[in-house]
C-alpha cells in the first residue's frame, strides 16, 4: 500500500515538476534585466554599416557603459575624420552631448532623440538602451524554440510607453538570458522590418557579453555589425566620466 | 551512280547537291539575283536598343507609359549639363543655349511630321519662370524651413544676419533638432547661399565694386534656385523635351545627331565650358551606333577567325571564300526577312549577324568534311557532292531544324525582344542551311581544277567584267593556282587526334565517364555562387558619355537619375499625392504642379510667417555701421558649426553633406583665414557699400516673395503648366525621384514599392525593369522547358526511339551544370539578356549529340571513326560557334558580353562532353547489351 501510495506520488512528480519548475514571463524577463545590467563595462569595437546603396563605412570606437547602458560614454577612434569625437548619451537617448574634435567644443545636441538613428547606424538610441525590460515592456511567453542552435524562450514584448515599435519578438537563452535574436515590428505589420542578432557570448565576471552583435533593417537592405575587439568589466567604474565636461579628455 | 537505299529524305538532299553541283553557274546565278534582291530590301533595317520591347506590351505599365507620352509628349527629357567655374558664366550660357534650342528645326523633321513645322524641341526648360518665383518663392518653402527663415530675415545687416544663421545652424541641425539624413539638399543650398555671402566679401575692392557685389549676392541669394545647380554647384542641367517619344527611332536619329553638332559648335564658342548630354533618346542613339558598329567590327573578327581556321582544319585555300559566299548569302536573306517580318532590329536581335557566322558555318564544316571524305575514296566533284550530302545531309537537317524549332519557341514567349530573337535566328538558320546546301555542291564543283568542266564563253567574259570592279574573279583565279601547287585530299588537320581518343574511349569507357561525370559534380560545388546583377546600368556600354553622365547626375544631385511617373485627373489629387510621396523618406523628389501650388491648408498655414517676414522686411534699414570685430566672430562660428556639422554628417552617413563641406572646408583651405584678414584690412566704407547694397537688394527681393497672397492655379505661368499638365488641362503629370540609385536592386527599392502600393497605375523605365527581371524569370524557365520538350520531341520524332533520343540530351543536361558551375566559379553574374539566351544553348547544343548518334549508327557503332569523322567535325563548328559568340565578349554593350560568355562556355562545355562522355557512355550501354 505505501508503496503504491509512493509510486504514484513519484509518477505525479515526474510528469507536473517540468511545468512546475518552468519560468513565468515576469521571471524571465527578470533574468534577463539582470544579466544585462553590467555595473561599469569598457569596450573597444568595430562597427560596420552596410548601406543598400552597397557603400560601406568602418568605425573605431571606444565605449565606456554603465548600469547596462544607462549611461554611456561613445568616443570614435577610427577613420581619421572623426577622430577624437564623442557621445555623452544619458537617459535612454533623452539627452546626447557631442564632443567635436575638429572644434574642440562640447555641443548639445538632440533632445529626446531615442527614436532617431544612432550616429547613422541601424541601432536607435531606444535600441541600445533595451535594458530596463520590466520598466518598459509588457512580456509573454510564447514557449520555447531554438535559435542558432540554442535552446531559448519565446517572448513577446509590448512597449508600455511611445516607441519606434508596436511589439517584439524576443528569443532569449535558456541559460545565459541573453537575446540572441529579436525581430522588430511596427503597428500593423505582420512582418518584421529590423532583426537584432547576437552571437559569440562569453561569460565574463559572470557577465554574458556578446562579441558581435548585428542589427539588420530589413525595410532598407542595410545592417550594421559590431565586432568586439576588446572588453574589460569595470565594477567601479567612475560615475564622473558621464559628465559633459569629461568629454574634452 | 547508285543512290544510297536509305530515307526519303536522304534521297532528296542527294539530288540537290547533284542538281547544284551539275548546274553550278545557274545555281549561282539564281543566288546572286536573290541575294541582291535581300540586299535591298534589307538595307531598310534599323537597330533600335530600346528595353520598351523586352516588357510585354499588355503590361500596363508600358501602356501606362505610352498613353502619357502621347497625352505629354514625350515623358522624358534630353538632359544637357554645361560645366563651368563660374556660376554666372553657367547661368548665361544656359539661356543662351536654351533659346537657340527652342528655335532648332529639321527640314527631315518637318517631313516626318507631315507638316512644315520641324521643331526638335517642344520644350526647353533652363530655368523656373523668374517672375512666378519672385512672387510667390517663399509661399512654396516648407513650414519648417519658412520658419527658420524667418529668424535668419528679421534683420539683413551683416551682423545680425550671420548671427541669425549661425544660430540656426546650431540649433537646428547641429542641435539635433531637425535630422539632416531628410534635409540634405535644404542643409547644403542653405551652406551655398551664406558660402556666396562669403566670397563676395572675399573679393571686395573698390567702394563702387563693393556696392555692385552686395547687389549681385542678393541678387543671387534666390536666382541660383531658379536654376538646376548640382550640389557643388559646378554643374547645371537643362532638360530639353524633344518633339518624339522615346520609341521613335527614325525621329531620334535625327534629332540627336543634330542636337549633338549644335554642341559642337558651343564647345568651339566656350572652350572653358563642358558640355555633355544624356536622356533615353541620346542613350538608345548611341546604343545603336555602337552595336551597329560593334555588329560589323565582332562580325569581321569572328569571320577572320573562322576563316583562318578553314584553312587551317581544311587545308584548303578556298574553304574560307565557300564559307564567306555561304553565310552571306545565308544572313543576307535572314535580314530580308526580318525586314519583312520586322523592320527593325532589339537589343537581342542587333548581333544577329555574329551569332549566324557561328552557328551558319557549323553546316558547311560537316558537308566539307564530308565531301573531302568522298574526294579522298577518289569520287570526283559532283559524287563527292552527292556522298557528302548523304552522308551528312540528315545531320545537318536535323541539327538546323532542331536549333530552328527552338528558337521559333521562343516567340511563345510573352516579350517582344524574345519573340523577335527566335523568329530572326530561327529563320538564320533555315536560310544559312539553305544556302550551304544550295551553293555549296555548286562552288565546289566550279573549284575543282581535275573537274573537265566546259565555262561557257559568256560567263568567261562576264568574269572579266566583273575583273573591273571587283577582285573576286581574280582571287577565284589565285585559289585555282594555289590549288593546283598544293591542294591535297590529305587527311585534314587534326583526325588522327580524334581518331586516338575514340580508341582510348573504346578501351576504357568507364574510366572516361566516371571521371567526366566526377569533374562535372565537382565543378558543381560553385553553382551556388551564382548571382544575378539587376542594375541594367551595368549592362550598357562602358565609356559611353550619355552613360557615365547619367551615373554622374547621381552623384552630383543626390538624387537617381531616372523618375518614375503618373497621371492624375484632378489638382487636388494631385496635391495630396505630392504631398504624401514627398514625405516618404526614400523619395528624393517630386515634381508635379503641385510644387508650385501647395495645399490650400498648408499655404494657410504658412501665411502667417510670410506676414511677419514681409513686416520684418519692410521695417528694415540697411545700418550705416558694421562691427567688424562682430562680424568677424560670427564668420569664424560659421566656420565651427560647418566643421562640427561635416563631424557629424561623417558620422550619421551624410554623404552628400560631408562632400559639400569637404569642398568647402577642406579644398578651400585657408579661405577663412584670408577672409578674416580682408575683413580686417578692407575700409569701413567699402563694408558698408557692400551691406548697403545687400540688404537692400535683399530687401526688395524678399519683400516680393514674401506677399502673402495664396497661389491658386491661374497663378501658375502657362510655360510651367504645360510641363505638368496636358493641352486639354485634363491630366496632371507627376515624376517622383528615388533618393538612392535606383538600378541598384529596383526589385528590392523600397521607393518602388512605395510608389507601387500608392499609385496604381505608376509607370517609368524603373518600374518595366522591376516587371522585366520578374517576367524574364519566369518566361525564361518556360522558355526553357518548351524548348526542351520540342527538343526531345523532335529528336524522339528523328531516331524513333527513346534510348537515343535521352542520350543525345545529355550533353545538353551537363553542360548546361557545367556553364552554372564556371559561371559561379568565375562570379560573373546574368543579367536580363544574359538570362534569355539560355534557351539558345539547348537548341545549338543538341546538334552534337545528334551529330554524334547519327553518325554512330551509320558507322555500325565504330567509335574512333565516329570521332575521327563527326567529332573533327563537331570540334570545328563548336570552335566557330564559340568564336561567334565568344566575339561579343569584346562588345563594348555589356548585355553583349555575358551574352557571349555564357553561350561560349555552354557551347564548349556541350563538346567536350558529347566527345568524351557520350561515346563512353554508348559503349558502356553497347558492352552491357551484349
Amino acid at each position: 500500500m505505501k508503496v503504491k501510495y509512493a509510486l504514484k506520488l513519484f509518477s505525479i512528480l515526474i510528469i507536473f515538476t517540468p511545468a512546475l519548475s518552468a519560468l513565468s514571463s515576469a521571471a524571465i524577463v527578470a533574468r534577463m534585466e539582470k544579466a544585462a545590467a553590467v555595473p561599469g563595462c569598457r569596450m573597444l569595437y568595430r562597427q560596420v554599416i552596410k548601406r543598400a546603396s552597397g557603400s560601406r563605412s568602418v568605425f573605431k570606437i571606444e565605449s565606456f557603459t554603465m548600469n547596462g547602458n544607462e549611461k554611456q560614454l561613445l568616443r570614435y577612434l577610427h577613420p581619421a575624420k572623426v577622430k577624437g569625437t564623442a557621445f555623452l548619451i544619458l537617459n535612454s537617448g533623452d539627452d546626447i552631448w557631442a564632443y567635436f574634435s575638429a572644434t574642440g567644443r562640447v555641443r548639445r545636441i538632440a533632445r529626446h532623440a531615442r527614436r532617431q538613428k544612432m550616429m547613422g547606424s541601424d541601432f536607435t538610441y531606444e535600441d541600445m538602451s533595451m535594458t530596463a525590460f520590466k520598466e518598459k515592456y509588457k512580456a509573454e511567453l510564447l514557449g520555447e524554440d531554438k535559435v542558432f542552435a540554442k535552446a531559448c524562450y519565446k517572448l513577446k514584448l509590448i512597449p508600455k510607453e511611445r516607441s519606434s515599435y508596436a511589439k517584439l519578438i524576443v528569443w532569449t537563452d535558456k541559460k545565459l538570458f541573453v537575446p540572441l535574436l529579436v525581430n522588430y515590428y511596427a503597428a500593423g505589420e505582420k512582418t518584421a522590418y529590423k532583426q537584432f542578432m547576437q552571437g559569440k557570448i562569453k561569460v565574463i565576471n559572470s557577465y554574458p557579453v556578446a562579441r558581435m552583435v548585428i542589427m539588420k533593417n530589413l525595410e532598407d537592405n542595410s545592417q550594421t555589425i559590431m565586432q568586439v575587439l576588446q572588453v574589460e568589466m569595470k565594477p567601479n567604474i567612475n560615475e564622473d566620466m558621464f559628465v559633459p565636461s569629461y568629454l574634452k579628455r | 551512280m547508285t543512290i544510297d537505299n536509305q530515307s526519303w529524305r536522304r534521297y532528296i538532299f542527294q539530288q540537290v547537291a547533284r542538281f547544284s553541283a551539275e548546274n553550278p553557274v545557274k545555281i549561282l546565278a539564281a543566288t546572286v539575283i536573290v541575294t541582291l534582291l535581300a540586299v535591298v530590301i534589307a538595307s531598310g533595317l534599323k537597330v533600335q536598343m530600346t528595353w520598351l520591347d523586352m516588357v510585354p506590351q499588355d503590361n500596363p505599365a508600358v501602356a501606362e507609359f505610352e498613353r502619357i507620352s502621347r497625352n505629354f509628349g514625350s515623358a522624358t527629357d534630353i538632359i544637357l549639363t554645361i560645366e563651368n567655374e563660374s556660376k554666372s558664366k553657367m547661368k548665361k550660357i544656359a539661356r543662351e543655349v536654351a533659346a537657340e534650342l527652342r528655335r532648332l528645326q529639321s527640314p527631315g523633321l518637318a517631313e516626318l511630321n507631315g507638316k512644315g513645322e520641324g521643331y526638335l524641341f517642344k520644350d526647353v526648360d533652363c530655368r523656373l519662370d523668374q517672375d512666378f518665383i519672385l512672387e510667390h518663392g517663399l509661399m512654396l518653402q516648407k513650414t519648417a524651413d519658412l520658419k527658420e527663415s524667418k529668424d535668419i530675415f528679421r534683420n539683413l545687416d551683416l551682423v545680425p544676419f550671420m548671427q541669425a544663421v549661425n544660430d540656426n545652424f546650431e540649433k537646428t541641425y547641429i542641435g539635433g533638432k531637425r535630422e539632416i539624413r531628410g534635409n540634405q539638399h535644404s542643409v547644403i543650398q542653405g551652406i551655398n547661399s551664406y558660402m556666396d555671402v562669403l566670397r563676395e566679401l572675399h573679393q571686395l575692392t573698390g567702394k563702387e565694386a563693393a556696392a555692385a557685389r552686395g547687389r549681385i549676392c542678393a541678387g543671387n541669394y534666390f536666382d541660383d534656385m531658379l536654376y538646376s545647380f548640382s550640389i557643388d554647384k559646378k554643374m547645371l542641367m537643362l532638360m530639353l523635351q524633344p518633339a518624339c517619344s522615346v520609341d521613335d527611332i527614325k525621329k531620334i536619329g535625327i534629332i540627336v545627331p543634330l542636337l549633338r553638332q549644335k554642341l559642337q559648335k558651343y564647345k568651339k564658342k566656350y572652350p572653358d565650358t563642358v558640355f555633355r548630354h544624356t536622356g533615353f533618346h541620346v542613350i538608345m542613339q548611341d546604343e545603336m551606333e555602337a552595336a551597329t558598329q560593334d555588329s560589323m567590327v565582332l562580325t569581321n573578327i569572328a569571320f577572320f577567325i573562322i576563316l583562318i581556321a578553314f584553312v587551317i582544319l581544311f587545308r584548303m585555300w578556298g574553304s574560307p571564300l565557300i564559307a564567306m559566299l555561304v553565310l552571306l548569302v545565308g544572313i543576307a536573306w535572314d535580314m530580308a526577312l526580318a525586314e519583312i517580318f520586322i523592320g527593325r532590329l532589339n537589343i537581342m536581335t542587333a548581333m544577329t549577324a555574329v551569332m549566324l557566322i557561328g552557328l551558319g558555318v557549323d553546316f558547311f564544316a560537316h558537308f566539307l568534311t564530308a565531301y573531302n571524305e568522298g574526294r579522298d575514296k577518289g569520287m570526283i566533284s559532283t559524287r563527292a557532292s552527292v556522298y557528302a550530302a548523304g552522308k551528312a545531309g540528315e545531320g545537318i537537317f536535323t541539327g538546323a531544324l532542331t536549333t530552328a524549332a527552338v528558337m521559333f519557341c521562343l516567340m511563345l514567349a510573352d516579350m517582344k525582344a524574345l519573340q523577335e530573337l527566335g523568329l530572326v535566328i530561327g529563320c538564320g538558320i533555315l536560310t544559312t542551311m539553305l544556302a550551304s546546301f544550295i551553293i555549296m555542291p555548286a562552288v565546289l564543283s566550279l573549284m575543282q581544277p581535275r573537274e573537265k568542266y566546259h565555262i561557257p564563253v559568256w560567263v568567261k567574259f562576264l568574269s572579266w567584267l566583273l575583273a573591273v570592279v571587283t577582285i573576286l574573279p581574280l582571287v577565284l583565279m589565285l585559289i585555282n593556282y594555289l590549288n593546283k601547287k598544293f591542294f591535297s585530299y590529305q587527311t585534314c588537320a587534326g583526325q588522327n587526334i580524334f581518331r586516338r581518343a575514340g580508341s582510348f574511349i573504346t578501351q576504357k569507357p568507364r574510366r572516361v565517364f566516371l571521371t567526366g561525370i566526377a569533374v562535372i559534380a565537382g565543378l558543381s560545388w560553385f553553382i551556388q555562387y551564382n548571382w544575378f546583377d539587376q542594375n541594367i546600368m551595368n549592362i550598357e556600354m562602358k565609356g559611353l558619355e550619355s552613360v557615365e553622365l547619367q551615373r554622374e547626375i547621381v552623384r552630383r544631385y543626390g538624387l537617381s537619375d531616372t523618375p518614375v511617373m503618373y497621371a492624375t485627373t484632378n489638382l487636388e489629387q494631385t496635391q495630396k499625392l505630392h504631398h504624401r510621396i514627398d514625405k516618404h523618406n526614400a523619395v528624393g523628389m517630386v515634381n508635379s504642379i503641385a510644387s508650385f501650388i501647395p495645399l490650400f491648408a498648408k499655404q494657410q498655414k504658412r501665411l502667417p510667417y510670410l506676414k511677419q517676414i514681409q513686416q520684418q522686411v519692410g521695417a528694415y534699414t540697411p545700418g550705416q555701421e558694421i562691427d567688424r570685430r562682430h562680424f568677424i566672430r560670427e564668420v569664424n562660428r560659421f566656420k565651427t558649426n560647418l566643421l562640427e556639422l561635416r563631424q557629424l554628417a561623417a558620422i550619421s552617413d551624410q554623404e552628400l553633406v560631408e562632400k559639400r563641406l569637404d569642398t568647402v572646408l577642406v579644398s578651400n583651405k585657408g579661405f577663412f583665414t584670408t577672409l578674416e584678414q580682408k575683413l580686417k584690412q578692407v575700409s569701413g566704407s567699402r563694408l558698408s557699400a557692400f551691406q548697403k547694397a545687400f540688404g537692400s537688394t535683399l530687401k526688395t527681393v524678399l519683400f516680393k516673395m514674401s506677399g502673402p497672397q495664396l497661389i491658386n492655379y491661374a497663378d501658375v505661368p502657362p510655360a510651367l503648366k504645360a510641363d505638368y499638365v496636358n493641352t486639354d488641362q485634363t491630366e496632371f503629370l507627376t515624376t517622383a525621384f528615388s533618393k538612392k540609385d535606383i538600378w541598384n536592386a529596383p526589385t528590392e527599392s523600397r521607393f518602388i514599392k512605395f510608389m507601387r502600393q500608392t499609385v496604381k497605375n505608376v509607370t517609368g523605365t524603373p518600374v518595366f525593369m522591376v516587371d522585366l527581371i520578374n517576367i524574364v524569370a519566369r518566361e525564361g524557365k518556360t522558355a526553357m522547358y518548351i524548348s526542351l520538350l520540342v527538343i526531345f520531341l523532335l529528336v524522339l520524332l528523328d531516331f524513333k526511339q527513346f534510348r537515343p533520343a535521352l542520350i543525345s540530351l545529355l550533353p545538353l543536361a551537363l553542360a548546361m551544370l557545367t556553364m552554372f558551375a564556371v559561371t559561379g566559379l568565375l562570379q560573373y553574374p546574368f543579367n536580363v539578356v544574359s538570362v534569355m539566351v539560355l534557351p539558345l544553348i539547348i537548341g545549338i547544343g543538341i546538334d552534337d549529340g545528334v551529330h554524334i548518334l547519327h553518325r554512330y549508327r551509320i558507322e555500325k557503332k565504330h567509335i574512333p571513326t565516329v570521332l575521327q569523322t563527326t567529332g573533327k567535325a563537331l570540334f570545328f563548328t563548336s570552335f566557330t560557334t564559340m568564336v561567334g559568340f565568344g566575339s561579343l565578349m569584346f562588345a563594348k554593350y555589356q548585355g553583349f558580353v555575358g551574352m557571349g560568355l555564357v553561350l561560349f562556355i555552354g557551347i564548349g562545355a556541350c563538346f567536350l562532353i558529347t566527345i568524351i562522355i557520350v561515346p563512353a557512355l554508348l559503349k558502356l550501354l553497347d558492352s552491357k547489351k551484349r
